[in-house]
């Protein structure tokens, strides 16, 4: 148990990851598709905005204004992150019972939610790599 | 019909283009057209940098390409035109017409183009160590040698474009109004992100091989490589689409036969499934690649791989089966005829304009009807011969006998075992364009049909594989040669 939280303390991101799992196991649980729906397109906005605040403190930042690939690095992960997770939550809803359209797209949705989380943890102030995987690099 | 008819039965005449084709397209767009910028970026980045470990990776995945496009890379280009020229003579032939100064052209760039590789390839270590200006000279050979891919890219690509849809040139008879056909840039679009992406998760997949599993610059590798290939998705999506709306619709209503087969048309909203699918996984683990490219199993980068290469193969494809029954649109169709002539032709009938014919093998007379007198049999393979003759000019550009797409088959499934009369196939081709939009209309007159369903009749009887020109050689039509010789005779008078 103490390792666990050992890996929890030392990434505080992983939490939230944990959090977004067990959401999109819920919204699977739910079975209707204008509530998934709803939860789902709140719960990306919010991502959407948390990550596009860090980004944009990112891209203002010296470090990365005027550089093209780092400017690339900053954007375009979220970006598609948010387009796939919302391809993901349309699939979910589109057809109704459990179809390969749902399954598939709340496989998407879920690695997609995760992405944001882990795309948001890198683009943190306080990680100063140029992404955050850079500092493992 | 000025042509003798090659011919391969086995495989089929399309598949021999295709096998070709979608060969060097993985080529060109994978390991030139979007690999070269690609090189020259990551050796500017090194330059840049001052990191050498950049300049090596980029050398060696150049040098992979550099043996793959002068060697196959190469011969498929060629071979394209050489496969095209034996099956389909004709529609080459309207080509070359049409675009003749852009072909010279293209010749050009694609001369300057080998002469540019091999000088970027042979010169990259001297100049490198040499440093300074001549750094930066060869950085630019690299930039100059991308552009010159795309250059011939962009000139082969409006002579694709013109094959599916001619827009106006067919009133006008243009250069320009031919280059500039409705396709050409919405084509373009497509076509130059998708060798951009293309070109990165090749190179994502060879940097497995040039670098350590535990190197840290593997994973500054992937990163990089992996934001090139997301920063070229979005355009490929977006010029996918604009492409797509800008095919015409009745080539659209192909679209399910195109995807997959005849057998399996209904299959079109789960085959674009698993296209998206494919383009969505492929997202995802050069996403991956970006995030966390010390997670990512070897294995799974052989995914987007393998994926990209199978899309790209199949667009191919998908281009090649949507403009039918067209083999240059409104203009010729897919058996080689012109559109406009196809009112003479139908009067007349082809074989009068046939100046070959395609002499039946003892195979194929196999299992002619017995108690016939000699008379009799003598007249029955005489029709054959016509049938034969028949087939040959109109049906085996598309179809083979007993191979591929075969007409044995199609026959199979639609009549079964019992007997293939005259009735029913000569029946079903006169009007068989309506029911099969992709198929072009029967050209001859009404007695050909007759003499093709007797043929297809023998061929039931023999199951007969049908030989090519290269194989059984061909006899000139009696007919035709009198009329070529009353031709010769008649340029001859004029000139004098």
């Amino acid at each position: 148990m103490s390792r666990y939280s050992e890996l929890l303390r030392r990434s505080p991101h992983r939490a939230t990851i944990i959090n977004a799992i067990l959401l999109s196991l819920l919204m699977l649980m739910i079975n209707d598709a204008a509530v998934q729906w709803l939860i789902g397109v709140v719960v990306l906005a919010l991502a959407g905005l948390w990550i596009l605040r860090r980004a944009l403190v990112r891209t203002l930042s010296a470090a990365v204004a005027g550089d093209s690939y780092h400017l690339i690095l900053t954007w375009v992960p979220g970006l598609l992150a948010v387009s796939l997770a919302l391809l993901g939550l349309h699939l979910m809803v589109t057809d109704a019972g459990a179809t390969p359209n749902l399954w598939l797209g709340w496989i998407l949705f879920t690695v997609e939610l995760v992405m944001l989380v882990v795309i948001g943890a890198d683009l943190s102030p306080s990680n100063k790599s140029s992404f955050g995987a850079g500092a493992r690099a | 019909m000025d042509f003798p008819v090659f011919h391969l039965d086995g495989m089929g005449n399309r598949w021999l283009i295709a096998l070709i084709a979608i060969l060097h397209v993985l080529i060109n767009h994978g390991l030139a057209v979007g690999m070269m910028p690609l090189v020259a970026a990551m050796e500017w980045y090194g330059e840049k940098k001052k990191d050498p470990r950049w300049d090596n990776l980029a050398f060696q995945i150049l040098f992979v390409c550099f043996l793959i496009t002068t060697t196959v890379g190469a011969l498929t280009g060629v071979g394209i035109w050489l496969s095209v020229s034996l099956v389909n003579p004709y529609s080459i032939g309207s080509l070359i017409r049409v675009f003749f100064w852009a072909w010279f052209t293209e010749w050009l760039v694609f001369i300057t183009e080998v002469c540019l590789i091999l000088a970027y390839t042979l010169t990259w270590k001297k100049w490198s160590e040499r440093g300074g200006i001549w750094k930066k000279r060869h950085i630019r050979l690299g930039f100059a040698l991308a552009f010159f891919s795309w250059v011939t890219m962009a000139i082969i690509v409006a002579i694709l474009g013109f094959m599916m849809d001619p827009g106006n040139w067919l009133t006008d008879h243009s250069f320009w109004t031919g280059v500039l056909n409705p396709l050409y840039l919405p084509q373009l679009a497509f076509r130059t992100p998708l060798a951009a992406a293309m070109a990165g998760i090749i190179a994502m997949f060879l940097i497995l091989f040039f670098t350590a599993k535990r190197d840290a610059f593997r994973n500054a590798a992937l990163r990089a490589v992996g934001a090139w290939t997301l920063a070229f998705a979005p355009f490929v999506v977006v010029a996918g689409w604009w492409y797509y709306t800008s095919v015409p619709a009745a080539m659209q209503g192909n679209l399910g036969v195109a995807l997959a087969t005849m057998e399996f048309e209904d299959w079109q909203t789960k085959f674009l499934q698993i296209a998206l699918f494919t383009a969505v996984t492929i997202l995802v683990v050069v996403q991956f690649a970006i995030s966390r490219p010390h997670l990512l199993p070897k294995a799974a980068l052989l995914v987007p791989f393998v994926a990209i290469l199978w899309m790209t193969g199949h667009f191919e494809r998908v281009r090649e089966f949507i403009r039918k029954p067209y083999v240059i649109g409104q203009y010729m169709y897919a058996n080689g005829l012109r559109v406009d002539d196809y009112a003479l032709l139908q009067r007349d009938g082809i074989l009068k304009y046939a100046t070959y014919s395609n002499p039946l093998t003892g195979a194929e007379k196999v299992g002619l009807p017995e108690n016939l007198t000699e008379a009799q049999r003598s007249n029955l393979l005489h029709r054959i011969q016509k049938g034969k003759d028949v087939f040959m000019d109109t049906c085996s550009r598309c179809h083979t006998g007993q191979g591929v797409n075969s007409i044995s088959g199609i026959l199979q499934k639609m009549f079964g075992d019992q007997e293939w009369s005259t009735d029913l196939t000569a029946g079903t081709f006169e009007f068989m364009h309506y029911t099969r939009p992709f198929m072009p209309p029967f050209p001859g007159t009404k007695d050909e049909l007759v003499l093709l369903g007797e043929y297809l009749a023998q061929l039931q009887r023999s199951k007969a594989v049908i030989p090519g020109a290269q194989s059984v050689g061909i006899t000139v039509n009696p007919v035709s040669a009198a009329r070529l010789a009353e031709t010769k005779r008649q340029i001859k008078g004029d000139a004098q």
